[in-house]
């Protein structure tokens, strides 16, 4: 087995750690948690591309990182808005409680 | 890679671990976002072995900064008292999401194992050659200028949204 840190190592350790924000969502009744394990598999997939980007040796991967994080952040504060919004109205936020909208 | 460079990778891999497991497992809202931040800033470290210097710097400034910023400002505004531990699950949620989880993990580290050239394109030396921040700066304001220019209306968009969903609503008792 190869020690030293090649392409396949940012690989894997990006899987694991879209992995551990898969189980976050999956697993936590806590929107803001759950928002932060959506947080940790972007931030994983940036990994990805990153790797891909040197691996290659072009900068699209890399301009794809910076797309990915704008929208993030956008995500981030359009989402958060959204929490704040719900607790000023129910007082408590669990994911299952929140089921105006099913039929 | 060097030596350093493999020990530092080990080192920032297993703190973004480490890190990530808080994500998921911390009680509290406030411990999972500090948990976060340490996975971030890791992040910024591997970015940094991969030659993506403006990335680790936008890294470090876009999420470690501003965005984790501001989660940690609503945790603290919604109070972290205000979370109860909620143990309501579907039954078997737990061990049916980690073996979901783990057969994705599996998945993919059974991809990266069998097709190692897949991943191993061609070397080029264009990102060598330079330095990254230039290389990186033209392809965005050439190849991808009309994607970056898109980044614009959408912040834009997502601040209005913002501000129109946190605006208190007019008539509203507990403003």
């Amino acid at each position: 087995m190869n020690l030293t840190p090649g392409p396949e190592h940012f690989l894997v350790l990006g899987a694991i750690l879209f992995t551990l924000g898969v189980i976050g969502v999956l697993t936590r009744r806590d929107p803001l948690i759950i928002f932060m394990s959506i947080e940790l598999m972007l931030n994983s997939v940036n990994l990805t591309f990153a790797t891909f980007s040197q691996q290659l040796g072009s900068a699209d991967g890399q301009v794809f990182v910076f797309i990915v994080m704008t929208v993030a952040a956008a995500e981030v504060v359009v989402g958060l808005a959204l929490i704040v919004s719900i607790f000023q109205t129910r007082q408590q936020i669990d994911v299952d409680e929140l089921d105006q909208m099913s039929g | 890679m060097t030596v350093v460079a493999s020990i530092v990778f080990y080192v920032a891999a297993a703190i973004a671990i480490l890190g990530g497991i808080g994500v998921v497992s911390a009680r509290s809202p406030m411990y999972s976002g500090l948990s976060l931040i340490l996975t971030l800033s890791q992040l910024a470290v591997l970015f940094l072995l991969l030659g993506a210097q403006f990335i680790a710097a936008a890294q470090i400034l876009i999420y470690a900064g501003a965005v984790m910023v501001l989660f940690l400002f609503v945790i603290a505004l919604l109070g972290v008292e205000a979370y109860p531990f909620l143990g309501r699950h579907l039954p078997g949620q737990r061990p049916l999401s980690v073996a979901l989880a783990a057969i994705l993990l599996a998945g993919v580290i059974f991809f990266v194992a069998e097709n190692p050239r897949a991943i191993t394109g061609a070397h080029s030396t264009v990102l060598q050659s330079g330095g990254n921040v230039e290389v990186f700066g033209r392809q965005l304001f050439t190849s991808f200028f009309f994607p970056f220019e898109l980044t614009a209306p959408l912040l834009i968009v997502a601040m209005i949204g913002a501000v129109a969903l946190s605006r208190s609503r007019r008539g509203d008792t507990n403003a």
